[in-house]
């Protein structure tokens, strides 16, 4: 045995086990349940082969869960990146004032889900809430909603709220992009005639790519498990509209009980993940100037 | 960095400025309106925390008559003193300082030590490794969770906060690894040879020579850690519901919420207090962080 290979093994062994243990066990644990007709902890479960996933891509509420989260992984990445971008381009001027509102910014992506979903919810309420108070101010009272409440804006209204705080999560990365364009690279495309515009869409957005693919995958990955801010805000209602995949693998988990299919739900779920950032990844390596 | 950045600033002034010219002032004025506009903007952004601040600074009787949102009214620490001597709110800190420190540290030890391995030892099978390692960070939490229920039952370990300290261990391997590897491969192979002629052994070098070069990733991957760990309520919902007593701060948060009879004041100030550990993180080491997370995340 090589030296460094006795090394690399007491390096690695023990977080090595600890990971099997609560990670890729359990991972290989809920695939095989994934199989069976498991209902009641710990009971023995019959083998049913792969009717848990027949049944989750035929049952109508996993279908409209796997809708729901492909459209906000959609809109998950198109808007809070691009706000995101915007307010990085407002503050990366090099100054004291900059700084602070960076600062302050920073405020939305250190707090919970659990208050960003409290404090949207008093947004949201109707009576007192922040939107209908403003709306009575101009005089709209007849636009006054319960924005959760109303079947065709409550996803909408949960994800505005989401959005708000990635989009502080894609400005603190494109901030840190935005560094590390070389100012020369900007100025002799001024020198060659080029407009704000087109120095913004012909040399940053290219250069940015890079951190483009980190905050896409991130943000991604925050769509696709979206669970957290569903819970605080309104459990997936009303009439199942909100109802994200981690939401529904909750559902069933909790309320029927039906731990096969849930793990059937939540391996789909994985898939989806995988898929998504694979493609990425493919995405940010084609557009890569370093290859 | 500065240099460019500055620039780049200089550029933007300067184009901004119309052809005809309005020489100095007119530029000193566009700036300055420009702060405004910024001001306002970053003002409005944060209009939801600002409702929480003010929220807890009410009593929960001014908010009952004139509405959440009213600009009126005394501010008063009321609410925190209430909070702070009549629910479980201390003990909530406690258990989640409890949960996260521990889970913290051993997630990024082990990390660097798994990232370390990978980029200077070159184990045989090491890509391997981290292929599976990295997809960690792929796999849902709600895949986990039945099979780790059986576990942790068989091992008589639920309601404690056991479940939470090795869970967010174990599945902070995966990040961890992920930047401490990037982080370490750009250390160049010379650094650690000289160590290894001059007497030092494998495990010195890494405690006396990379270690202490890491200090910025690891500052970063301690913020990352302590927000991801701290701010988590599925974990101890699922695992520490029956016990109120080993609730973590935000389980505390969640179940006051989902009581009509708590005043908003009395929540808002939970939540201000839940949310004090990791926004003050976030002050300390946001230059960290920033440049930590970004060596690591892009490679070369």
């Amino acid at each position: 045995m090589r030296p460094t290979t006795r090394w690399a093994i007491l390096f690695m062994g023990p977080p090595i086990l600890l990971f099997t243990a609560i990670v890729v066990v359990p991972t290989a644990m809920a695939l095989r349940l994934s199989f069976t007709d498991a209902n009641i902890l710990g009971q023995t479960s019959q083998w049913i082969g792969f009717d848990n996933f027949v049944e989750a891509f035929t049952n109508e509420h996993v279908r409209k869960s796997i809708r729901i989260t492909l459209v906000w992984t959609l809109f998950g990445a198109l808007i809070p990146p691009a706000l995101g971008l915007g307010i990085a381009m407002m503050l990366q001027a090099n100054t004291r004032f900059a700084a602070i509102m960076k600062s302050a910014l920073f405020v939305p992506i250190s707090i919970s889900l659990v208050v960003v979903g409290q404090v949207w919810i008093w947004i949201y309420q109707p009576g007192d809430g922040l939107i209908n108070q403003m709306l009575g101010l101009v005089g709209l009272e007849s636009l006054e909603e319960a924005w959760l409440a109303n079947r065709s804006t409550a996803l909408w209204a949960v994800f505005i709220a989401w959005a708000w705080q990635q989009a502080v999560l894609a400005m603190i990365l494109y901030l840190a992009g935005l560094t590390s364009i070389p100012g020369e690279l900007v100025e002799a495309a001024r020198v060659d005639g080029a407009g704000q515009f087109q120095v913004f869409r012909q040399v940053i957005v290219p250069l940015l790519r890079p951190i483009t693919t980190v905050v896409l995958s991130l943000i991604a990955i925050n769509s696709l498990r979206n669970f957290d801010l569903v819970f605080a805000m309104t459990q997936g209602g009303p009439v199942r509209e909100t109802e994200t995949m981690p939401m529904l693998v909750w559902r069933i988990l909790f309320r029927q009980h039906e731990q096969g299919l849930a793990s059937a739900v939540s391996l789909i779920l994985f898939a989806m993940t995988l898929v998504v950032i694979g493609g990425l990844t493919w995405w940010g390596r084609r557009g890569s100037y370093v290859d | 960095m500065s240099t460019s950045t500055a620039s780049l600033a200089a550029d933007r002034a300067h184009s901004t400025v119309p052809e005809h010219g309005t020489g100095r002032r007119g530029r000193t004025l566009r700036r300055r309106a420009g702060m405004v506009l910024i001001a306002v903007f970053v003002a409005l952004y944060l209009v939801p925390v600002a409702g929480v601040l003010a929220t807890s600074l009410k009593t929960n009787a001014e908010i009952a008559e004139r509405g959440i949102w009213a600009l009126t009214g005394k501010l008063t620490l009321a609410n925190y003193v209430d909070v702070w001597s009549t629910a479980n709110t201390v003990r909530y800190l406690i258990n989640s300082f409890q949960v996260a420190i521990p889970a913290v540290v051993v997630s990024i030890a082990g990390g660097t030590l798994i990232g370390y391995a990978l980029a200077k030892f070159r184990p045989r099978g090491g890509t391997a490794i981290q292929l599976i390692i990295v997809s960690g960070l792929f796999v849902p939490p709600q895949v986990l969770l039945v099979p780790l229920f059986t576990m942790f039952r068989s091992f008589d370990l639920l309601n404690t906060l056991w479940p939470m300290i090795l869970i967010h261990s174990a599945v902070g391997f995966s990040v961890c690894t992920l930047v401490m590897r990037n982080f370490f491969e750009q250390i160049p192979d010379s650094l650690r040879y000289a160590a290894l002629i001059d007497g030092a052994n494998e495990g010195e070098v890494f405690w006396r020579v990379m270690l202490p070069l890491a200090r910025p990733a690891l500052a970063a991957l301690a913020t990352l850690q302590f927000t991801f760990i701290w701010n988590d309520f599925l974990y101890p919902l699922v695992f520490t519901s029956a016990r109120d007593d080993v609730a973590t701060i935000m389980l505390g948060l969640l179940n006051v919420k989902g009581q009509f009879t708590v005043a908003y004041g009395t929540q808002a100030s939970l939540a201000v207090i839940a949310s004090i550990p990791t926004v003050a993180i976030f002050f300390v080491f946001q230059k960290h962080f920033v440049r930590g997370l970004l060596s690591g995340a892009l490679k070369e």
